[in-house]
């Protein structure tokens, strides 16, 4: 087989089941990098790419937004904002109404 | 006279003899089989010494076409000439190619960068894109890459009067997922 040094995806899991694409992302393309490829993947499932890329881009208007880490890019608000519509994901602990 | 009449069960048979032996997936092979089994198949029955009960030699030519198409649907369902397929893996494998860590493919929107080689045409003239030249540099240099297998440099690229990208700078790093995302039209 060949072995490409990079992997430029445009949109893979375009009309794929949400599932398949989770899979997809997951599975494959991580498998790629893990391999040693470099691998560019342009994507509208933001929140599927930021759980596997490690570094990504945020473009808007043509021009690079921002450019972080996953992790960095969920821990901005202004990202998450701009982005989800959402502050910070922060995991919230939900209290069950209490019966009046 | 020619009526719809006239186009009987066997001429359907022979049409479809002549598509499957041929080849379903080119043209060519369509046509070859057209002759092949009209042609080659019913006209050669002619000059086949009768014998047996009368019309037993015709009744046969129908007899082989269908084991023709069975025998062909079995072992060549692709017909005498194949849809032609790109091959993927065939033959032997090619050596892996050692891509040395200065192997780097930047595309760069102005001349910023130093030490990038122009990229040239093939008629001799610089690339350029929107009127801006891009440059193209294999291997580079410039900088220590850390893993750094593709760059693009103040890329931009118009399509019309649409912007698609202004400007944009992203590397790419070997064994890296890097994500490109944006909501629609932000130019990914």
């Amino acid at each position: 087989m060949l072995q490409p040094a990079v992997f430029l995806l445009d949109e893979p899991t375009a009309n794929l089941a949400p599932q398949v694409a989770t899979e997809l992302l997951t599975g494959h393309v991580r498998a790629l990098a893990e391999a040693g490829a470099a691998v560019l993947v342009v994507e509208q499932r933001a929140r599927a790419v930021l759980a596997i890329s490690d570094y990504t881009y945020v473009l808007g208007g043509g021009q690079v937004l921002m450019a972080d880490t996953p992790a960095r890019l969920n821990a901005s608000q202004e990202f998450t904002e701009s982005f989800f519509g959402v502050g910070p994901r922060v995991p919230q602990t939900r209290q069950a109404p209490k019966p009046s | 006279m020619w009526a719809p009449s006239a186009w009987g069960y066997a001429e359907t048979i022979v049409l479809f003899a002549a598509v499957i032996i041929g080849g379903a997936g080119s043209h060519r092979g369509a046509v070859l089989g057209a002759i092949l089994v009209p042609v080659g198949f019913e006209e050669a029955t002619r000059y086949i010494p009768q014998f047996g009960p009368p019309g037993l030699v015709d009744d046969l030519q129908w007899v082989a076409i269908g084991l023709l198409i069975v025998v062909f649907l079995w072992f060549r369902p692709q017909g005498v000439l194949p849809e032609r397929r790109r091959k993927i893996g065939a033959g032997a494998p090619p050596e892996p190619i050692e891509i040395p860590n200065t192997d780097v493919v930047t595309l760069a929107g102005s001349l910023r960068a130093p030490g990038l080689a122009a990229a040239v045409g093939q008629d001799g003239s610089a690339v350029s894109v929107a009127g801006r030249p891009i440059t193209r540099s294999v291997p580079s240099s410039v900088e220590a890459d850390g893993g750094v297998v593709l760059r693009t440099v103040d890329v931009t690229r118009d399509f019309g009067g649409v912007h698609a990208v202004a400007g944009v700078t992203i590397e790419v790093r070997r064994g890296t997922v890097t994500g490109l995302i944006g909501p629609n039209g932000a130019g990914c």
